[in-house]
């Protein structure tokens, strides 16, 4: 998805499956594990397989991939150093906020 | 008398539509203001868009935007590093985000590392590609296909 916006409506839509089953709550929790799958319908999406051919890429640590059944298996919930944000995060300075 | 007519009408539209604008503004849980203002007022590229106004209005949203910037204090760094952080994940509201800063105070092991794992664990986060899709970070030679969906 190119966006987190476009990702939230994506699941809001029902074109995802998780464990086979459709999710449609953005907010659901993905436990470790799970297998978060494009639905079948919707795999002939313009956004899906620009999306799949864009260009070859490399998945972080904590998501394996399968691209011929289009889905992904969460293995294990990521730290901070391995999600590619494009800017600087600081969650301690968050924990702070709530702390003080 | 047509003026007055008109007047009137425009009255009765305005007050019709008052309501609908209030209801709008609480939604649930969708976002309602524009987001590439959390760029500007960050000075950050936040999702790595092309789009993002940053490129050429490189300062904070609204009349006050272009002051001289104060010194930010300790609690202002703080509210900023949680604006940025909850901002990124879209629509998220300070409710939702709160929760699950608590679950992540509650859980074993650092706190901050559990806020990011717990925040990664939304469907709509694994969703959103975990890589090198994203636009800013550099392209990657290596040749494993994988999906970005």
């Amino acid at each position: 998805m190119p966006t987190p916006f476009a990702a939230r409506q994506f699941v809001n839509h029902g074109h995802v499956l998780v464990n086979g089953k459709r999710v449609n709550i953005p907010s659901y929790r993905v436990k470790p594990g799970d297998v978060v799958q494009v639905r079948e319908r919707s795999r002939n999406m313009a956004l899906v397989l620009e999306a799949l051919q864009s260009q070859e890429r490399d998945t972080p640590d904590y998501v394996t991939v399968e691209a011929k059944s289009m889905s992904a298996t969460f293995v294990r919930a990521p730290e901070l150093a391995e999600v590619p944000y494009p800017v600087k995060m600081e969650p301690n300075l968050v924990v702070e906020f709530y702390a003080s | 008398m047509t003026g007055d007519a008109d007047a009137a009408v425009a009255i009765a539209l305005s007050i019709g539509n008052a309501p609908a604008r209030i209801e709008e503004s609480v939604s649930m849980s969708k976002r309602h203001s524009a987001k590439y203002k959390l760029d500007r007022r960050m000075g950050e590229n936040i999702w790595g868009r092309p789009k993002s106004p940053i490129n050429s209005r490189a300062y904070g949203p609204g009349q006050h935007g272009q002051r001289r910037k104060s010194k930010v204090s300790d609690f202002g760094l703080q509210l900023r590093a949680k604006q940025k952080l909850k901002g990124y994940y879209g629509n998220l509201t300070e409710k939702q985000f709160s929760r699950i800063y608590q679950e992540a105070a509650r859980r074993k092991g650092n706190t901050s590392e559990n806020l990011i794992a717990l925040l990664e664990s939304r469907l709509d986060a694994v969703v959103y590609p975990p890589s090198s899709c994203r636009p800013p970070s550099p392209p990657v030679s290596s040749s494993t296909t994988a999906t970005c969906w």
